[in-house]
């Protein structure tokens, strides 16, 4: 009786395969007209050439690739005038194939998006290159990721990440886990960043933990990158001349890694407390279970630099593979012979069953749930995705407040809508503000109910 | 003296670089506050409007009122520690309104003139207090606060290093003349800093504990100081210890609180109660909060608000992460 099952097991598998289409977006032309035509489930092809222009998709299980033919790529350039490059809240997106150049926000990013795989994109500038946020079960591989100013893969809020062969350098933290459980990084070159990597746990946000990350097999080397970082942000703060920083999550294990010619140290963990990060009493501060297993620590802490490098310099020390601040709890080193470390008296030996070496991936055994968003939700996570890269609720960013915007609109949300998809400007001291037409009118109306009736209420 | 709830504003590692603005000689005041010559009124002045942290305008005011009133009467140790006091007390306000992100246009300007010559103010003051010989202990803690206000923000790298080490040590003199000076507000500090700094630059968490539990004995009603008592048990991870003293700060009064700082300990206490997974208690300051803010409106919320893709609200619950 199996038989009969499988062949109804498979069939919906079929059916919507059956049903998925391809579609070409010919060089030149709107991509967003040719995703909004899309159903559930279909591939949509990108040919090469140059795109300005931003794309989001929200429909579930798109495949979308840019094509590439003689060593020409598809290329979206936002030409640093527009916010974001390819934004995705749907469910099962693949986003393959792509060169993602000069916007000021996100190159790509997902939110909210469960079972997504981000692979071999380049992605040049931009705040964050890829952000995957709010996502569960995903697959970040094969990206080359440059000159970020804040961090050139940044998984935020997420959990069961693989982020894997990756390429990162020129940012100011080459790779993040931030506020994020059930992940590892592994086989990535992270080179010529201000920090390497970054395993953080950031206050204030909605998820309020961070455990369960592996490091491996990685080469982590070069990272003495002048922090560029803008001054406003957190990231300004993040030392020069480290491997990898762990602030905050537990359960970390290091492994395998090739670190080196980082001048300030080869890792660094500290308490949220000494990082100077703003104090959430819901966040445990500390950064407790970090095994730093063996690995191939060559030359770290000749010169350390920046705060950090005040600090050590003051203690008369360097050379220095890892540095603790001294206040994590069950952490432990591998015995390595001419290891020199300092905060770590407190630490224990590690011991042979903590390997992950074999650690092969985060990623679920089966698909993540695939929740239907509401409209309520949509609005909130589009407000989120874009509006907030230029505009914060009680000041000026770039745009004006959406103190100010909420009290000239009052209840029109046809108003909104109308001016978010096709704004004129009208201030002299705010830059002119790309139109958000290719969000489309649902997600254009849910933002608008947002902003309009539940912001700040 | 008012008792100052100092801040420690300790960004160790933070690069907190210039704001927007360049600096210009001569930069105009921000606020035109009314001009009073009378030093009893300016005393009065002084008095109210330093208490009122949830406006700007106000605090500035009151701060400028005080460094006149210092000015008036430069032999008076008294009027030059209250008026540092409000240089320190309005810093710490405007660190808590606006931590350290960047306000551009206006609102930027504004707070880079502000900060600055609040700065300025206080380190004048401060060079008059250094003439003082012996030190009061309370010119020692005052000191320190002042140097780790001064740097958080503006301040470039070498500077924030180098407050730390004149603090400390302003902390411990202070502590050594009299620990009981501005109700134990040294041992607080010194505590928070121990609790704060990596264990290669001072850091120790069990003296830490010892400091905080002095405090707590030399002023057993400061809500503060129990906050703070219940983040040094944590960090030695004495979980029962936190929960026992996190239930006394439950029973505390508050009433010689300023009501803005006991808004925001009220935030702090109750996120300490989830952490500890105390939920009856997190309730008890929810509601107490909520019952202060419905009875004083016009306190600051500091609701979390949503940047470059980040924080907020929870976009898939609506609910505000950091409500109790």
């Amino acid at each position: 009786m199996k038989r009969p099952l499988i062949i109804l097991a498979v069939l919906p598998c079929v059916i919507a395969n059956l049903h998925a289409e391809e579609l070409i977006v010919r060089t030149g032309a709107n991509i967003q007209e040719v995703i909004n035509k899309a159903s559930d489930g279909d591939t949509i092809l990108v040919e090469p050439g140059r795109y300005v222009q931003s794309v989001y998709i929200d429909k579930q299980d798109i495949t979308f690739r840019g094509l590439v033919e003689d060593g020409r790529h598809a290329e979206l350039d936002g030409e640093m005038r527009l916010n974001d490059g390819i934004i995705a809240s749907g469910h099962g997106t693949v986003i393959e194939g792509f060169v993602v150049r000069g916007y000021k926000g996100n190159g790509i990013m997902t939110q909210g998006a469960n079972n997504f795989v981000i692979q071999n994109n380049t992605v040049h500038g931009a705040f964050y290159g890829i952000f995957p946020q709010y996502g569960k079960n995903g697959l970040v591989k094969g990206n080359t990721v440059t000159n970020a100013e804040d961090a050139g893969i940044y998984v935020g809020m997420s959990d069961h990440i693989d982020v894997i062969d990756n390429i990162a350098h020129d940012n100011v933290m080459g790779l993040e886990f931030e506020n994020t459980r059930h992940a590892l990084m592994a086989g990535n070159e992270v080179y010529n960043n201000s920090t390497g990597i970054v395993l953080s746990l950031i206050p204030g946000l909605p998820v309020k933990d961070a455990f369960d990350q592996v490091v491996r097999d990685n080469i982590i080397r070069d990272n003495n990158l002048e922090n560029f970082a803008p001054a406003s942000s957190i990231a300004a703060s993040v030392p020069e001349g480290v491997g990898i920083i762990v602030v905050g999550p537990d359960d970390v294990t290091i492994e395998n890694n090739l670190i080196e010619n980082n001048l300030t140290a080869g890792a660094f963990v500290v308490d949220m407390f000494t990082f100077g990060l703003a104090s959430d009493p819901k966040v445990d501060p500390y950064s407790d279970r970090v095994r730093v297993m063996e690995n191939d620590w060559r030359n770290n802490g000749t010169a350390p630099i920046g705060m950090l490098g005040e600090m050590l310099t003051a203690t008369g020390k360097k050379d220095l593979e890892i540095v603790s601040s001294g206040k994590d709890q069950g952490s432990c080193h591998a015995l390595q012979e001419g290891m020199d470390t300092l905060g770590t008296d407190h630490w224990s030996v590690c011991e042979p069953g903590m390997s992950k070496v074999d650690y092969a991936s985060a990623m679920l055994p089966a698909l993540a749930e695939a929740p239907i968003y509401t409209a309520e939700q949509k609005g909130r996570l589009s407000y989120l995705a874009v509006c907030t890269g230029c505009h914060t609720y009680g000041s000026v960013l770039h745009g004006p407040s959406m103190q100010s915007i909420k009290a000239l609109y009052g209840d029109n949300v046809d108003a909104f809508v109308e001016y978010v998809a096709n704004p004129v400007r009208k201030r002299r001291d705010f830059p002119e503000m790309p139109g958000q037409r290719y969000l489309g009118a649902e997600t254009l109306e849910a933002v608008a109910n947002y902003v309009l009736f539940e912001l700040d209420q | 003296m008012n008792r100052v709830s100092a801040a420690i504003c300790i960004t160790l590692l933070a690069t907190c670089g210039a704001m927007a603005e360049t600096r210009a000689a001569g930069e105009a005041d921000v606020f035109a506050c009314p001009v009073i010559e009378d030093p009893e009124v300016l005393a009065e002045r002084l008095a109210e409007l330093i208490e009122k942290k949830w406006d700007r305008q106000e605090m500035s005011c009151g701060a400028g009122y005080g460094y006149q009133l210092a000015l008036l009467s430069p032999d008076d140790i008294e009027l030059k520690l209250a008026a540092l006091g409000a240089q320190i007390a309005y810093l710490d306000a405007l660190g808590r309104q606006y931590p350290r992100l960047y306000q551009a246009g206006e609102l930027g300007r504004e707070l880079g003139v502000e900060w600055r010559a609040t700065g300025e103010r206080g380190e004048a003051l401060l060079q008059d207090l250094d003439r003082l010989e012996p030190a009061p202990a309370e010119a020692s803690i005052l000191k320190a606060a002042f140097l780790l206000a001064s740097v958080a923000q503006e301040a470039s790298v070498q500077e924030e290093f180098a407050a730390i080490p004149p603090a400390l040590q302003s902390l411990e003199r202070g502590i050594e003349s009299n620990p009981e000076a501005l109700d134990g507000l040294g041992l607080m500090m010194l505590g928070r800093l121990r609790i704060a700094l990596p264990v290669f630059s001072g850091g120790n968490v069990d003296e830490a504990v010892e400091l905080l539990e002095k405090g707590i004995e030399v002023a057993p009603e400061s809500i503060e100081m129990h906050r703070w008592m219940v983040e040094a048990y944590l960090a030695r991870r004495d979980n029962a210890r936190a929960v026992e003293v996190l239930a006394s700060a439950a029973n505390l009064g508050g009433a010689d609180i300023n009501p803005q700082d006991l808004a925001d300990i009220l935030v702090d206490l109750g996120g300490l109660a989830f952490r500890l997974e105390q939920p009856a208690l997190n309730e008890k300051f929810r509601q107490r909060r909520q019952a202060l803010l419905l009875e004083r409106p016009y306190l600051l919320q500091r609701k979390s608000t949503a940047k470059l893709g980040h924080g907020g609200v929870d976009p898939l619950t609506g609910q505000d992460p950091n409500e109790l």
